[in-house]
């Protein structure tokens, strides 16, 4: 038996006990009897392992309700947080839309603040079908100044993967501790191969490698804290966490590292079998070739020597939630099929799809998955993210104007353009310690 | 030159111009401006501060940083866009066997979006299997290679190329238009005079283009300033900051921040900008 499934099953018995078994859910509402059009808007796009997922959901809903159509608006990646600011600031947010966290690093506290989000409180609470579907934190993840604005999609987590292919290609050792990772990229380059098959452009894969070697270094909340300008983040354990991320990644990564995007990483290096280490959100695993996964070893970022973290952490989170617009929620019209959809796409059935079909992890309880239709290095990854306590993703405590400079900036340091002192001094001036 | 006369009539039939330039310029204009004096997200109520955006403004590195780049994109754009569809539009002024085939050749190019040449110039400058590095290399200049557009020596300069090459067929029709409008005689007259080709285009050509050329560098010049397409597709104002623009800090500060107030500043900036540029090249051209 694999963790992930004690751990599932530990969920499932948590689940029943906190009140499965209550009260019956509300009756679907029957079919309007006039067309109604709905606005989906999502990035779950392209070749996102969700999209075909949720497509699939929206159809079997538009099925049961002929009389409704969904207009799908899609964009990839990021630019999906450009379009829902852009959307609530001339006030016409989709309908539904799935989005991150309520963190200030997305940007959404302030749309909800704005009251532009429908405050999905008291629906929430009292709708029998959300009972004991998610644990408490994943609800205080939905709640931003004591109102549940969203309900929980999936989790990341942070997968960590090495090609034992290109390991034995250079004939290095796969890295265990610090000081071989430090060593092993350092081989592998002068054999002539990639270490790192990563971006480093703004929310990259380098970014993830930052994160590592920070909370390594000065421990998560005291990350945190620095960088939401709580706490100064010129010190000397910055530093030497700076000197540590130059070493381990400045000259070891793609020559356009910079420039290409995190899906392109996968078309041109990880899938192309180059690139000996790996580090994305968890997401991605799916988009990885089935002959490369094959070769893939799911491995622990170390700790550092002299680090504040004495014991193994993984960034973990939960990452994706739907909300709904404020405006379509008041309107009695559209507002029963609105939540009927969510109630749908936020079921245990589809929750269990996210899992078998699209790899990604549930925040759902009392889940049942078939851990065979996972996929090793899924499972695997999984079953290490679920066995560590969670460190939270740095930047979510960032305002959107900082990260909008710390990106950049990171991807400079990490292409060898600042000194590790210069770099932190950087830091101190955007976020104001 | 005579005294324009406005009769009613006249003024009748310009008012849905001046009702549609109105609504679609002037009324958004005074609008950014307004909203350029608060601490603005787009959605809350807005914070009245003054010129506090503009103080701000002034000593904001990375849009300061931005003019500069965009100073040299307009020269460049001048000196190589205007002076090269200048030298096309010369070379194929007179009719030339096979003349139709290269004006059409060397317009295609601006028919094309900026999207689909920028993601071409992107896989043209790939450092792997871009034609650029391939080239290079089988020429044996490998030690040239690089990522053109990750690095940050190189990027500015790749990202400048791309609008130039793109659009120097839209300066060259405008150019060839006009020289075609230029008398013949003048030609004919100057050449029994003796003067060579190089003459006729020094003393005749371009002193007679001199309009011409000032609206060719008005346009590549306010082209430079507007230039976001191509930034956006293929850098995103990177590596780090090294292709920043000010339109695409103003797009990242608007629409990724949500600081409106600040973004429309720079809106208003950009503007101003492109406004003294005019007048400084339209006084230029008339010295």
């Amino acid at each position: 038996m694999t963790g992930y499934g004690t751990t599932r099953r530990a969920m499932l018995l948590g689940a029943m006990t906190m009140g499965l078994p209550m009260a019956a859910s509300a009756a679907p509402p029957p079919p309007p009897a006039q067309k109604m059009n709905l606005r989906f808007g999502t990035n779950y796009a392209g070749v996102h392992p969700m999209a075909k997922v949720v497509r699939g959901l929206l159809d079997d809903f538009m099925k049961d309700y002929p009389t409704i159509s969904i207009s799908v608006e899609e964009t990839p990646g990021n630019d999906h947080q450009t379009k829902i600011k852009l959307d609530a600031s001339s006030d016409r947010l989709p309908d539904l839309f799935n989005y991150w966290r309520l963190d200030p690093g997305f940007g959404l506290d302030q749309i909800a603040r704005a009251g532009k989000l429908a405050d999905l409180t008291a629906w929430t609470q009292g709708d029998t079908d959300f009972k004991g579907l998610f644990d408490s934190y994943a609800w205080q993840t939905a709640t931003l100044d004591g109102k549940v604005y969203g309900v929980p999609i999936i989790m990341f987590y942070v997968v960590f993967l090495a090609n034992k292919a290109v390991f034995e290609r250079a004939g290095v050792a796969l890295p265990t501790d610090w000081a071989s990772l430090l060593s092993s990229v350092k081989a592998l380059s002068a054999k002539g191969e990639l270490p790192w098959a990563i971006s480093i452009g703004n929310d990259s894969q380098g970014g993830r490698i930052y994160n590592y070697v920070v909370n390594r270094m000065v421990g998560n909340p005291r990350a945190m804290r620095m960088h939401a300008g709580l706490e100064p983040i010129n010190v000397p354990e910055m530093v030497t966490a700076a000197r540590h991320l130059r070493e381990l990644v400045v000259g070891h990564i793609p020559a356009d590292a910079i420039s290409i995007n995190n899906d392109a990483v996968y078309a041109k290096y990880v899938n192309a079998g180059r690139g000996a280490l790996i580090m994305d959100g968890a997401w991605v695993t799916p988009t990885i070739k089935p002959e490369v996964q094959s070769s893939l070893a799911v491995l622990n970022f170390p700790l550092i020597p002299g680090g504040a973290q004495t014991e193994q952490n993984i960034e973990r989170d939960l990452t994706s939630l739907w909300y709904c617009s404020a405006k379509s929620m008041r309107d009695d019209a559209k507002r029963p099929y609105i939540q009927e959809l969510v109630k749908r796409l936020s079921s245990r059935t589809a929750e269990k799809r996210y899992v078998e079909d699209a790899n990604q992890m549930s925040p759902a309880l009392g889940l049942e998955v078939n851990e065979s239709r996972i996929g090793r290095v899924a499972l695997q990854a999984q079953t290490l993210a679920l066995s560590v306590p969670a460190n939270k993703w740095i930047p979510s405590v960032m305002k959107p104007a900082q990260r909008s400079k710390f990106e950049p900036l990171l991807g400079e340091f990490l292409s060898g353009n600042h000194e590790p002192d210069a770099f932190v001094a950087r830091l101190a001036t955007i976020f104001g310690t | 030159m005579g005294t324009l006369r406005f009769r009613p009539a006249v003024l009748l039939c310009m008012l849905p111009a001046f009702v549609l330039y109105g609504l679609f310029f002037v009324v958004p204009f005074a609008r950014t401006v307004f909203n350029s004096l608060y601490e603005w997200n787009g959605m809350d109520e807005g914070v009245f501060v003054g010129l506090a955006n503009y103080t701000e403004l002034a000593r904001d590195a990375l849009f300061r940083t931005g003019f500069l780049r965009v100073g040299l994109w307009a020269a460049l754009a001048v000196v190589l866009k205007v002076g090269a569809a200048l030298l096309l539009a010369n070379l194929l002024r007179d009719k030339l066997r096979f003349g139709r085939f290269f004006e059409g050749a060397f317009f295609v190019p601006v028919v094309i979006s900026s999207a689909a040449i920028s993601l071409l110039f992107t896989l043209l400058y790939d450092p792997d299997i871009g034609p650029l590095n391939v080239m290079l290399r089988t020429v044996g200049l490998g030690s040239l290679t690089r990522a053109w557009l990750g690095n940050t020596d190189t990027a500015l300069l790749a990202v400048i190329a791309v609008p130039i090459w793109h659009t120097i067929g839209y300066f060259f029709v405008i150019l060839l238009a006009a020289m075609r409008n230029i008398p013949r005689e003048l030609y004919e007259a100057a050449r029994i005079d003796g003067a060579g080709a190089r003459v006729t285009f020094t003393h005749i050509t371009v002193p007679l283009l001199v309009p011409v050329l000032q609206v060719c560098c008005v346009l590549a010049i306010t082209a430079a300033l507007k230039s976001f397409d191509y930034v956006f597709l293929m850098t995103r104002g990177g590596p780090g900051t090294a292709t920043e623009v000010p339109v695409t800090t103003m797009y990242k500060t608007i629409f990724v921040n949500l600081q409106l107030g600040y973004g429309t500043a720079m809106a208003t900036v950009i503007f101003l900008v492109a406004l003294l540029a005019t007048l400084i090249v339209r006084r230029v051209a008339r010295a």
